[in-house]
């Protein structure tokens, strides 16, 4: 298990990722849910801004940007 | 109340949904033209109103208030923003509690969307659910089963074409079925693991809607993302990206200016035609000089930014329909960080291009209020279209018998000049100002999309109207202020130097003139400096008359000006205007904060009189005390 962050240090993109859970600060926690991630959601990395800036992530026909304390939120598996 | 009700109490329906949800343009369908902005002084509440549009009516006279509120995921705020939408559906200064909701879900965001339905109907609010992008679902094939969405909340679910208006008439007739329910109760806000549940339900739930176990549905459906992934590799590409960021904020600025020039000579044109006609009634009279230098002139100089801000505000209304709104703000976001602020401070550093006003009022979308402090304080920095007539005439001034495009290079080096200090600025205070709780950016990018160019203008005019209002009213009586200081207690002198330096504003420049001396200018431009606190393009106007100059043919004014100008001198024999007091009066025009509306604007905000007076002085003072810096430098050098 590892934050989304630690995984896109190390791989720029990803086809098929597992959200196993979120943890941290409840106020980001709870965006990242009203923004629709939660357990068992399986997401593709597309990349990340310029200058170390946002992770872009897919999810069906949503697209959302994350920052890294943001990511760093969100436990993910590769699959 | 503004719509008249008559005898019977007007029902009220307030549109909810999702940032990018399609919900401004369900309003502009259902309100055609019918709507206003609303403002409420002392309060920061501000959404859309309108009267259902003539055709939708069943009755002449069937009232139907219908209210656009701003994006919100829950109905948990978490941001000013949404805490407005909040506030206008519970505690509506004009409607109390709004009668039905209206319910905005993007088709092709159906499961996250959901949530909100389900909060709403928790609250028991009597409500319709609008299902949006049906006819993006429909071209791709795409039969979703509403019928199963209206089971699971028990309301009317109806489909909504964005481009065509398609489903209207359903959603009104829908709403009319409705019964105002006083049973309704404040939001309940779900803990974790609720919210878990209630995600996976509204995942489930969607996943039928959209047939998604059937292969074929779902490649449909995944179809709609197709383009938004393409576009994105190359407009959100780390390199490419940036360049294509630059060239589409390039087009925007050099359209505001080229586009707008014509237009803002065109109301300048016809407000100095409006004033030599009425004060060709009697050039003597007190009553023509007020009509014609007090009112029409303040007028014109508020309506003359006009075209500029609709360029812009029509701008970012294109960059957000679009999509790429929140594409530039996720490209920003990281520079904007390192000097405290986000990608989320984008839009209203932005508008600050053209006036500050509305720039203070879009930080609402700001999350955090740290972030909101730092871009509130920085936005009067940006080189707002009120600083232009003075950019102008200075470097006329200082380029005169020169290539234009000096000037041009010069005014570039402004725009950046002043952004960079916005930039140091920003730092500076996010280095000393306590962190907060962390921010979160979180951004949704919307599937990219063609807008629709009747929305767009509407939406550019709506906020342009906001803007006139809203700055309007201060700019005005600021002008009609000056206008009387400059006129009584002599009104009636001929020589109309001596009547100034013999009036009220005269004896106050007098006054100053030990402050701004120290700059190299004397009591003239001291009047000019205290003037431009209405407005800052009245420093242009009130030069020329402590000046002297009475030739009412716009262009040989500013040539006569600028000649008054070479020859001017103090009443030590010093010239007035030297590159060195023109060069400071120019990083004086850069950085002070002279405009009282924004203010105004500031300090209701912020919620708080000591944050607006803080920018005030702090700008004033820096910018002064450079303004000296550099006159005196240059002095020393040989260019006074």
């Amino acid at each position: 298990m590892m934050t989304l962050l630690n995984y896109a240090e190390k791989h720029p993109l990803a086809e098929n990722l597992e959200v196993l859970g979120i943890r941290g600060e409840p106020a980001i926690c709870e965006r990242l849910q009203e923004m629709g991630l939660h357990k068992g959601l399986k997401i593709q990395l597309l990349g990340r801004a310029p200058l170390k800036g946002p992770l872009l992530i897919q999810f069906g026909t949503s697209f959302i940007a994350l920052r890294a304390e943001e990511a760093a939120c969100t436990l993910i598996q590769a699959q | 109340m503004y719509f008249d009700s008559g005898s019977v109490k007007a029902l009220s329906v307030a549109l909810v949904g999702a940032p990018n949800s399609g919900k401004t343009t369900l309003y502009n369908w259902l309100t055609g033209s019918n709507f206003k902005t609303v403002n409420y002084p002392g309060a920061t509440v501000e959404y859309s109103l309108g009267r259902l549009a003539p055709h939708l009516r069943v009755v002449e006279d069937e009232k139907l208030l219908v209210m656009d509120t701003p994006g919100t995921y829950s109905l948990h705020p978490k941001s000013a923003d949404e805490e407005v939408t909040l506030k206008a559906i519970y505690k509506n200064p004009e409607l109390g509690r709004v009668d039905y909701l209206v319910v905005v879900v993007d088709g092709t965001q159906l499961s996250r969307h959901l949530q909100l339905v389900q909060q709403v109907k928790e609250t028991g609010f009597p409500f319709v659910v609008a299902f949006t992008m049906a006819d993006l679902m429909r071209r791709q094939g795409i039969r979703p089963s509403l019928e199963l969405l209206e089971k699971e909340f028990g309301c009317k679910v109806v489909p909504f074409e964005g481009l065509l208006g398609g489903g209207l008439k359903d959603l009104v007739t829908a709403l009319r079925a409705l019964k105002p329910s006083a049973k309704v109760q404040d939001p309940v806000v779900w803990d974790f693991e609720q919210k878990e549940q209630k995600i996976r339900e509204c995942e489930a739930l969607a996943g039928r809607v959209l047939h998604e176990n059937d292969k074929a549905a779902k490649e449909k459906i995944q179809g709609l993302a197709k383009n938004t992934r393409r576009l994105d590799q190359v407009l959100l590409h780390p390199v490419l990206g940036l360049f294509l960021f630059v060239v589409i904020m390039g087009a925007l600025f050099t359209s505001i200016f080229w586009v707008a020039a014509p237009l803002m000579d065109l109301v300048d044109g016809a407000f100095s035609a409006l004033g030599n006609f009425v004060h060709a009634f009697d050039d003597k009279a007190l009553w023509t000089d007020f009509l014609a230098n007090g009112v029409i002139a303040s007028f014109g100089a508020v309506l003359v930014f006009v075209p500029q801000i609709f360029i812009l505000f029509l701008g970012i209304s294109i960059l957000e329909s679009t999509g790429y709104l929140a594409r530039a703000a996720t490209l920003i976001d990281r520079p904007f960080s390192m000097l405290g602020m986000s990608g989320r401070s984008f839009v209203p550093i932005l508008s600050g291009f053209a006036c500050a006003v509305p720039a203070m009022i879009a930080t609402r979308n700001i999350s955090s209020t740290r972030d909101r402090w730092i871009t509130n304080f920085i936005v009067p920095l940006m080189t707002c279209s009120a600083r232009l007539p003075v950019y102008a005439l200075f470097l006329a001034f200082l380029f005169k018998d020169q290539p234009a495009w000096k000037a041009g290079v010069a005014m570039a080096i402004l725009y950046f000049a002043a952004a960079l200090v916005g930039a140091f600025a920003a730092g500076m205070i996010n280095r000393f100002l306590p962190q907060g709780q962390s921010a979160f950016f979180m951004m949704e990018l919307p599937l990219y999309r063609r807008p629709r160019v009747r929305v767009l203008l509407r939406q550019a005019l709506t906020r342009t109207l906001s803007y006139v209002k809203r700055a309007g009213p201060p700019i005005f009586i600021f002008a009609a202020i000056m206008w009387a200081a400059t006129t009584f207690p002599h009104y009636n002198m001929e020589d109309a130097q001596q009547k100034l330096e013999q009036s009220y504003a005269g004896h106050v420049g007098h006054l100053i003139e030990p402050i701004v001396h120290p700059m190299g200018v004397d009591w003239r431009v001291g009047v000019g400096l205290i003037s431009a606190f209405a407005a800052r393009e009245v420093f242009v106007s009130s030069l020329a008359v402590t000046f002297n100059i009475t030739d009412d043919n716009a262009d040989s004014a500013q040539q006569s000006l600028l000649t008054q100008m070479q020859t001017a001198v103090n009443s030590q024999g010093e010239k007035v205007f030297t590159i060195a007091s023109v060069v400071g009066l120019l990083i004086f025009f850069m950085i002070a904060l002279q405009c009282m509306s924004t203010f105004a604007v500031s300090a209701r905000e912020m919620g708080s009189f000591k944050f607006a007076l803080t920018q005030l002085l702090a700008f004033n003072i820096i910018a002064y005390a450079l303004a000296v810096a550099a006159y005196q430098g240059l002095k020393a050098m040989g260019l006074g």
